[in-house]
């Protein structure tokens, strides 16, 4: 630990998780551990001189006259939110790609995924709907209850939030047309049957 | 500098699978790297923000060479069954260089691909496998890569003067301020 008492961060073998010598370190070449003699490749990068228990600072108190915390009034205010405009001290700034927000801005916009960099997980509705167009035609008399399935569902996911990589429409598309297909074969069948039976 | 409502647009830098059932991969955007698993039906993702990445960490595996052998002796042997047979254009010699071919062609990519490893990546919360990162060349490459990156947003900072400071705060003898982005 140094003087100071701050944890620095710990180098460990992704295989043994027994600390690593730095000598061969950013050297572009693999190394064997010292301890398991697995082959490493190691590169560092500056942010490893920041200490394991690294935190922000709590702010400074406020002076008369000086703008002060929308959250914490006897602090001295350091930054402007960017969504609502509260003043800010350093404890409640929240640092998010080049913005700075306050904690009810962060929340409301993580909880109402409108803060793209917040989402953590996304259900793909467009597969979805085209495995339950497709996959059935295995088994093709259970399309009858799936294809209105698909439909509705190609339909519900068309504005509905999907990956947050680069995705086109083309899956929910191909769902909407494989799934209207099947309505249009079950409706033309049934006419079918239905002039058979009434003659 | 990026508004955290619009979407980012992504380079993919690797793809994998995990226990050949889920996809992962990794992608590049404007300012930190996002590790994707995906189900096929769900994603999860992962963002690793290059101001706050303090390392790669890759070690080797025995896959690759287990890999090897094992083709390597079907191969053979399917190549030892091919050239006992005296008419090389029987049924049963074109049978055996039917069976034979996937796995030559999945020894020849596998050769091609290179040694597979484990990759970390260290973070402030500690380190995050990226199970996209499955070869050496690839991880070697992704380094290349992300070096300029990290500078841009972690100053830069020579090699020896970066593990020296690092061994300093290690052995409890580091005076110098730590770098802020």
């Amino acid at each position: 630990m140094a003087p100071d008492g701050r944890q620095p961060f710990p180098l460990l073998c992704s295989s043994c998780h027994r600390p690593l010598p730095t000598e061969q370190c950013n050297n572009a070449e693999s190394f064997r551990c010292p301890h398991c003699s697995v082959q490493l490749q190691v590169e560092l990068f500056p942010a490893m001189l920041r200490a394991l228990n690294e935190q922000g600072t709590l702010g400074a108190v406020a002076g008369d006259g000086e703008a002060s915390c929308f959250y914490h009034p006897d602090k001295q205010a350091a930054t402007v939110c960017s969504s609502c405009g509260r003043f800010l001290c350093s404890l409640c700034e929240i640092d998010l790609a080049g913005q700075c927000l306050c904690p009810v801005c962060f929340e409301q916009g993580r909880q109402s995924e409108q803060i793209a960099s917040l989402v953590n997980k996304r259900v793909l509705h467009d597969s979805i709907a085209l495995s339950v167009a497709l996959v059935p035609l295995l088994i093709w008399p259970v399309t009858l209850i799936t294809a209105p399935i698909a439909f509705s569902l190609s339909i519900y996911a068309w504005r509905k939030p999907t990956s947050i990589l680069r995705r086109t429409k083309l899956r929910l598309l191909a769902a909407l047309f494989f799934s209207g297909v099947q309505i249009v074969g079950w409706g033309v069948l049934a006419v079918v049957l239905l002039q058979k039976w009434i003659s | 500098m990026t508004n955290p409502s619009q979407p980012t647009s992504y380079r993919r830098l690797a793809r994998g699978t995990i226990a050949l059932v889920m996809r992962c991969s990794l992608w590049l955007g404007d300012d930190h790297l996002l590790a994707v698993k995906s189900t096929g039906y769900t994603e999860d993702y992962t963002r690793i923000y290059l101001k706050d990445l303090k390392g790669v960490v890759a070690h080797r595996t025995k896959s690759w060479l287990v890999a090897n052998l094992i083709l390597g002796i079907l191969v053979a042997l399917l190549g030892l069954g091919i050239i006992n047979t005296d008419d090389l254009f029987s049924a049963g010699t074109i049978t055996l260089m039917f069976m034979g071919s996937p796995f030559l062609i999945a020894l020849l990519i596998n050769l091609l691909q290179g040694p597979t490893c484990k990759t970390s990546l260290l973070t402030p919360l500690g380190p995050v496998e990226i199970p996209a990162l499955t070869r050496t060349r690839r991880v070697a490459r992704l380094i290349r890569e992300l070096c300029p990156l990290v500078a841009a947003r972690q100053g830069s900072m020579l090699r020896s003067e970066l593990l020296n400071r690092y061994d300093a705060q290690r052995s409890g003898t580091g005076t110098t301020p730590t770098p802020s982005p």
